[in-house]
């Protein structure tokens, strides 16, 4: 069940219908509950099992943390919620590649072996939960955090449907105490909320899924197409996935907010970035976040030396790279990151540059650096999107290089996309709907937002496409 | 109470925001959706008085009956008949029934015989084309055939209502404007069921349609393109289709006085199937043992008609290819040929 799906609009009305009715704290807790468990099992719900063992274990470790007296103990109720937590992250999500891996490599060697795979598929956002959960016993044992002793809100942080399968990574002490209130409805921003989601189908359903076909046409023969067109590809997608994911998310915090929740944001305009630091600080925000403060600063962040903090940076993004996904794509593409990342370190540790972008040349220093901060954020989205890194290198090569024997074309038909992702990114950047939204009565806030959802669904592709982080 | 009057006329302004806007832009965008059985009625109702007998069914029929070599055959044999192919892909019952009375409604003076496929509704995730002639996805029709549906006693009623209730939402609200736009800029239809009405309603498939290995089936490397037809290699697949769900029995003979109902003669026809999933073989027994009491036309199995049989015959697992539907017209002509002799002589 996804957020454009018409199944998940009467799934909503339903729950958002009994939810605000519930007298109680603890039933509206359970019924969101059981709420969650049917979105997630709608999709397979033997996978369940997964969520319930990590709620269980991350619970009952976060309990007998502070109990805990010796560091010894303590380290090893750590290393029990790390290795069930990673273990099926890393059965279900990374076992095969691993495998796979070690053959090539033995392969190389000239050896060569048999190794068994599994016969798996990865469960929907399981990434995500997990890296929920791992983050909630983190920080109990650096003790940062109280744990819950609640076991129904542990399991509703863990499960809460609408971050569930593709985030925003919601942190336990951004959560757990709105469980302690009960909400009231007057207290929803409602206006925020209907053009939240509103925005978030938009990005979605008309400008991802309208432009998902032109991608596929190009990814599916790169090679029969001009150097031109592996640009206009290459954007169209870096259009596609910021419209799928951020509207994915803008979708799942405006559900949130309708139920009297709220998440982090996880957007900012990446692509208004004037550097990569920059690019990382507006994509993705709680994935960074929880990068920089779950991985980064404990290998070391900016202690050190230099060279110690390029090496924690490209670990990082490396890491980040797999958290992706499992192959060696995902790893590049993360390492491409990291690379853009210690040379932005550098070049903003240059004295004549720091003074140029505090004087009169701001401007164009800024311009330029949004450009080449898009330009390479494009070429990173190449192994990103290629099925393979042996597809990825050619595509990559008429990228950089203007060069290609192809001589298809995708033609202008692509321009009027681009032209209205550029605006809708413009529009939501400077906010000019939501500013007027509070300003004009009720009745015809309510009536003008029937009318642009009508606009939304004409606009919309004839067919939903599943989101692509799910895949995370 | 008062917040609870305010967000209820807020639900509802949003409501008519929304189909204010759906209904006055409805004229830019319903040229999207042409249905393949209005373009067919529209061709039926030019020549209506001249037809007496009509096939009615999924694309077997609308791929498989020619109107032409039927009647080519009868007179052949000295009957002069007209005739009209009203088949259309995924076509089930409740749809059938639905454009016969579509076809009552023209009043076609000299119609007699309704030579139907006993096709049940397919009830397959994202497949909405089982209510496109019943219009299912409009406010007005769908009601109607709900009620009809609540009245019947159709096996997966419920599942059925909520594909009609999914089909209307999804009507109201996805016309998909910009994927249009850029889809016919790529000179490409919408939706499948825009294909050609044909020669009378008949379009067979040929082999050069096929995207999937067409350049191989053209050069003569392969004899036919697509389909698994396994099972036709296991000694007793034919009379191995499953047993029909409770109910389906109920809704054939449902549907069988609905013809009678408007006047006209039902005769069901069993075309050759390589699937095991479709209950025809099952309705084709119950007609052979008198549970069922209506004339048939039928391919009744390898034993009979082995050419129909052979895994080349077949443009896909649903459809023969061009020449073998030529043939099994002028057999199922043959066989209402011999049909009418048999009442002339009661």
């Amino acid at each position: 069940m996804i957020f454009v799906e018409l199944r998940f609009f009467f799934f909503f009305a339903a729950v958002f219908l009994v939810y605000w009715t519930l007298p109680r704290n603890f039933t509206r807790k359970l019924f969101l509950l059981v709420s969650s468990y049917v979105f997630y099992g709608a999709w397979n719900w033997k996978f369940l099992s997964l969520i319930l063992v990590s709620t269980i274990v991350d619970y009952l470790v976060g309990l007998q943390l502070p109990k805990a007296e010796s560091r010894q103990r303590r380290r090893g109720l750590l290393l029990c919620s790390l290795i069930t937590n990673l273990g099926l992250l890393g059965t279900f999500k990374y076992f095969n590649f691993f495998v796979d891996s070690a053959a090539d490599l033995l392969s190389f060697l000239g050896l060569q072996a048999n190794l068994p795979t599994l016969n798996v598929i990865l469960p929907v956002g399981i990434s995500f939960y997990t890296f929920q959960t791992l983050s909630y016993t983190i920080d109990i044992y650096y003790k940062k955090l109280q744990p819950t002793r609640n076991f129904l809100d542990f399991a509703l942080f863990v499960a809460f449907f609408p971050q569930l399968v593709a985030g925003p990574i919601v942190r336990a002490a951004e959560f757990l105490p709105q469980l302690h209130r009960y909400p009231a409805f007057a207290g929803v921003d409602k206006r925020f909320c209907m053009l939240l989601f509103l925005i978030g189908f938009v990005k979605k359903a008309c400008i991802a899924d309208n432009v998902a076909p032109m991608v596929d046409e190009f990814f599916a023969a790169p090679s029969t197409f001009t150097w031109q067109s592996t640009w206009l590809a290459v954007w169209l997608f870096a259009v596609q996935i910021y419209g799928d994911f951020s509207g994915y998310s803008d979708m799942a915090i405006a559900t949130a907010g309708f139920l009297g929740f709220r998440l982090p944001k996880n957007f900012g305009h990446p692509y208004l970035a004037t550097s990569i630091t920059d690019f990382w600080r507006r994509w993705h925000i709680s994935l960074s976040g929880w990068l920089r403060d779950y991985l980064y600063i404990p290998l070391g962040g900016n202690r050190g030396t230099k060279l110690f903090q390029y090496r924690n940076l490209m670990l990082t993004m490396l890491l980040g790279g797999l958290w992706h996904g499992a192959g060696w794509n995902f790893i590049i593409w993360g390492g491409l990151h990291g690379l853009a990342l210690i040379l932005d370190k550098i070049v903003h540790g240059m004295a004549v540059i720091r003074q140029s972008t505090e004087s009169g040349l701001k401007w164009l220093f800024r311009g330029l650096g949004l450009v080449i901060t898009f330009y390479w954020v494009c070429l990173a989205w190449i192994f990103f999107r290629a099925p393979t890194l042996a597809e990825s290198i050619p595509i990559a090569k008429s990228y950089i290089l203007l060069n290609s024997s192809g001589t298809e074309s995708l033609g202008f038909r692509i321009m009027p996309s681009l032209a209205v992702f550029a605006a809708f990114h413009v529009v939501t950047y400077f906010q000019f709907g939501r500013r007027l939204s509070y300003r004009i009565p009720w009745p015809v806030f309510a009536f003008f937002y029937g009318v642009a959802f009508a606009f939304a669904f004409m606009l919309a592709a004839p067919t939903y496409r599943a989101f692509i982080y799910f895949q995370f | 109470m008062k917040s609870f009057v305010r967000y209820t006329l807020a639900f509802l302004l949003v409501l008519g925001g929304f189909w204010i806007t759906r209904t006055v832009m409805e004229p830019v965008t319903e040229e999207r959706v042409v249905l393949l059985s209005d373009k067919k009625l529209e061709e039926f109702a030019q020549r209506k008085d001249s037809y007496q007998v009509i096939f009615i069914g999924t694309s077997r029929v609308y791929r498989q009956l020619s109107p032409a070599v039927f009647e080519d055959e009868l007179a052949r044999h000295g009957i002069e008949m007209e005739t009209y192919n009203f088949g259309t892909p995924s076509q089930g019952l409740p749809e059938q029934l639905h454009v016969l009375r579509q076809i009552h409604e023209l009043e076609p003076a000299n119609l007699r015989y309704v030579i139907f496929e006993p096709d049940f509704v397919q009830m397959v995730d994202g497949n909405y084309l089982s209510f496109r002639s019943i219009k299912m996805h409009e406010l007005g029709p769908f009601l109607n055939q709900s009620a009809s549906i609540v009245r019947s006693e159709y096996p997966s009623k419920p599942k059925l209502l909520i594909r009609g209730i999914l089909a209307t939402a999804h009507h109201y609200t996805n016309f998909g404007l910009l994927s249009c736009v850029v889809k016919r800029s790529c000179g490409e239809l919408v939706y499948d069921d825009q294909a050609p009405v044909g020669d009378r309603g008949y379009s067979p498939l040929n082999m050069d349609m096929h995207e999937y290995r067409r350049d191989e089936f053209l050069a003569g490397e392969i004899d036919v393109i697509a389909g698994n037809f396994d099972a036709m290699n296991e000694p007793d697949w034919w009379p191995n289709s499953p047993p029909m769900p409770e109910g389906n029995r109920a809704n054939l003979e449902r549907f069988i006085a609905g013809i009678k109902e408007l006047g006209y003669e039902p005769i069901l026809f069993i075309p050759p199937l390589a699937y095991r999933q479709y209950y025809h073989h099952e309705v084709r027994k119950s007609v052979e043992t008198g549970e069922i009491d209506i004339p048939m036309l039928a391919i009744r199995g390898p034993e009979i008609d082995p050419e129909f049989y052979e895994t080349g015959a077949w443009f896909d697992r649903g459809h023969l290819h061009r020449e073998n539907t030529e043939v099994m017209t002028r057999k199922i002509a043959l066989q209402f040929k011999d049909y009418l002799d048999q009442q002339t002589a009661e």
